[in-house]
């Protein structure tokens, strides 16, 4: 079983046996990240959270569910709870269908009932977020609402207000406002899931009547895999990098037998426009922030003279780097993964060539491997969808970052050439011209402060991740010590890259978590850091920071980090946990020396 | 398909949803004498057999279906 492998196929798990033995296999993995989830259902649930788990483990995720009693989503979250409260859930799912509207109007409602009714319903959801903002302070991920199963107005059910159909969609409107003006509130589109399923599969009548279940047994996994993929973007762990083949994948035929002229790519031809299209799909991911690379089997002359073709949605400049050899494609991907400094489980691999896939799966089994086909086709016609249904790429919010991510890499591919030519690094770094700005979180920064502190893993002294109303909390409270810092270059903003916590008890600062986005490693940002963080310790009277070390497989990186900034080791656990202490006094001296630092 | 057949693959469906590994059912089994049968279980089980046998269940037989030998018949009437 590799990792991911769900999501890359179009068929789904259905057979309790099978399904019961992936995930045994599943949950066997090292490195799983425990999540609370508590599923609020206006349905039974049980079949959704049995292959939420499933989706879940394959991504990395292990679950601990909270299930409320069948249809009483609005009672457990209004009323006293003790059992939630307890459980202290990481994020909640309400899964509430249009069979959940309790008031609908009817054939005599006037223009203004309707407005009033709209209202009533809205609010009672909103009602439900802030309570669960106010009580658990965390996310919420909340289903929209499906077509009707039957449409007593006909087409008009659509567009007259008194029709349910009409009235859904307005009230769909409405959640998708709540979700831009709510941080916390991911909206889960079953509109869309429900069309993209074809409704007779989603609203099957003897799932509902004999065992109360919508969306359909039978739509449940679908259902699952949707619902995943937007909880893998919530908690940072979405892929970052498509890897693209290119002969018959991104175009028809072979370069460099064919030649640019005899390829299939443009507006002749059914074939061409299809290969076009799905250039053209792969153009708007990287315009959000998705990063390209080409893995191929060609000579490189030739791949960048295709991707050249004055057809071409896809000219060379769109990939960050491009890989076309004759080496295994195993070998490419890891340099890929290498080049631009990011896990092998962020990147996506698509090749039309069952065996290059195959060889990908097994050598590299974080990669996610697409299976370019569908249940309606298994040619170039099949591309798109096989990769848009994967949910590889789900995201909950566009932030600037996600917009500027592929100038960063980009800039570090230039950054690199810059760097052959200085043999003294310390000029190298002085070369770059670098600026840091320091400063407490504020509020512009808080999103993507819990992104990085869920998606970190090798600068990462303690590897604690957290939620955006847990940061918030953090910036709240007085007694805790947030810095937050950027870094500029002659090549560019690098953005956000670095995060300290430290939590004050009278002359005692410790630090809870300390990362560094890959980005900007071995660049002297940790010292800048340092530096401030010294700084403003002596500020508030603090006489000692303790610093901790918690190993994972991943941040070996920084074992000994905190004793090159010159702590000295207290303890050390059997769990290989270290404790550092520094002293804070007016001795201290910067150790950054490169770069130039303003404070926010 | 014989009646024979469609017990032999009934009792496989059901081992493999309640992970009964090689527990033989008769015609006489019900969810009240399988402590794992409940009804999460059971919309397995019905799922798995309308996905294998290719039909769906009438409303009707789903609330009187209580032993294997009732799933067994609905199925013969589907065949």
């Amino acid at each position: 079983m590799n990792k991911l492998d769900l999501f890359c196929q179009s068929e789904s798990m259905t057979r309790p046996g099978v399904v019961r033995k992936l995930k045994k296999t599943l949950s066997e993995q090292a490195n799983l990240q425990e999540k609370r989830i508590a599923v609020l259902g206006g349905s039974t649930t049980n079949e959704i959270l049995n292959q939420l788990e499933l989706y879940l483990l394959n991504c990395g995720i292990r679950p601990v569910f909270y299930e409320s009693d069948y249809n009483m989503f609005f009672e457990e979250i209004m009323f006293d709870n003790p059992r939630l409260d307890e459980f202290k859930p990481d994020l909640v799912y309400i899964h509430s269908t249009t069979n959940n509207i309790k008031m609908a109007p009817s054939i005599d409602s006037t223009d203004e009932e309707v407005d009033t009714i709209l209202e009533n319903t809205y609010s009672q959801f909103e009602t439900l977020w802030n309570s669960i903002e106010a009580k658990y302070g965390c996310a919420v991920i909340q289903n929209n609402f499906d077509p009707p199963p039957y449409r007593p107005l006909g087409n008009l059910d659509g567009t007259d207000r008194r029709g349910l159909t009409c009235f859904t969609r307005e009230l769909n409107f409405r959640f998708a406002k709540a979700s831009r003006e709510r941080t916390g509130l991911i909206i889960h589109d079953i509109d869309r899931l429900a069309s993209e399923i074809g409704l007779n599969n989603w609203h099957d009548p003897s799932s509902w009547y004999a065992y109360k279940c919508i969306p359909g047994l039978k739509a449940t996994p679908r259902l699952a895999k949707s619902l995943a993929g937007t909880i893998r973007a919530l908690f940072g762990k979405a892929s970052k990098c498509l890897v693209l083949d290119l002969d018959n994948t991104l175009w028809g035929g072979i370069i460099g037998d064919d030649g640019v002229e005899g390829i299939k790519l443009g507006r002749e031809t059914a074939e061409a426009s299809a290969y076009l299209a799905f250039q053209k799909y792969i153009k708007a991911l990287k315009e959000r922030g998705i990063i390209l690379a080409v893995c191929s089997k060609n000579e490189k002359e030739n791949a960048i003279k295709g991707l050249e073709h004055p057809d071409s949605a896809l000219p060379p400049e769109n990939f960050t780097i491009i890989r076309a050899n004759w080496s295994p494609k195993s070998e490419n991907i890891a340099a890929i993964a290498q080049a631009i400094n990011i896990d092998a489980d962020s990147l996506v691999f698509f090749d039309d060539n069952p065996a290059e896939r195959e060889i990908v799966r097994q050598q590299i089994p974080e990669t996610a491997v697409i299976e370019p086909t569908t249940e309606f086709a298994s040619d170039v016609s099949a591309y798109i969808a096989a990769l848009d249904r994967s949910g590889l790429f789900e995201t909950v919010r566009i932030s600037k970052e996600d917009l500027q991510r592929n100038e960063y890499y980009s800039a570090n591919a230039d950054r690199a050439e810059l760097q052959l030519q200085y043999t003294d690094y310390g000029d190298y770094l002085d070369s770059l011209q670098m600026t840091a700005e320091i400063g407490f979180f504020a509020p512009q920064y808080l999103e993507r402060i819990t992104q990085l502190t869920n998606k970190t893993n090798q600068f990462n002294l303690t590897t604690i991740r957290y939620t955006l109303p847990e940061i918030q909390a953090a910036t709240d409270d007085p007694n805790q010590l947030d810095l937050y810092g950027r870094l500029t270059d002659k090549f560019g903003n690098n953005g956000l890259v670095s995060v300290i916590l430290g939590q004050q008890e009278g002359e005692t600062l410790s630090i809870s978590l300390w990362l560094m986005s890959c980005r900007v490693f071995k660049r002297e940002m940790e010292l800048t850091m340092f530096d401030a963080l010294v700084a403003e310790a002596g500020k508030r009277g603090i006489k000692k920071i303790i610093g901790t070390y918690a190993p994972t497989p991943k941040n070996g990186f920084v074992s000994d980090f905190y004793e090159t900034l010159g702590f000295t080791l207290l303890e050390q656990r059997e769990n290989g946990k270290t404790v550092w202490e520094f002293p804070v006094d007016d001795d201290y001296s910067n150790q950054n020396t490169h770069i130039k630092v303003e404070y926010a | 398909m014989h009646k024979d057949q469609i017990f032999q693959t009934v009792q496989e469906i059901i081992q493999d949803a309640l992970d009964l590994e090689n527990q033989p059912l008769t015609l006489a089994s019900s969810a009240k004498d399988i402590e794992r049968w409940d009804s999460v279980a059971n919309i397995g089980i019905i799922m798995s057999i309308e996905q294998e046998f290719g039909f769906k269940f009438d409303l009707s037989e789903l609330d009187t279906m209580n032993t294997v030998g009732d799933i067994v018949e609905a199925i013969e009437k589907h065949m």
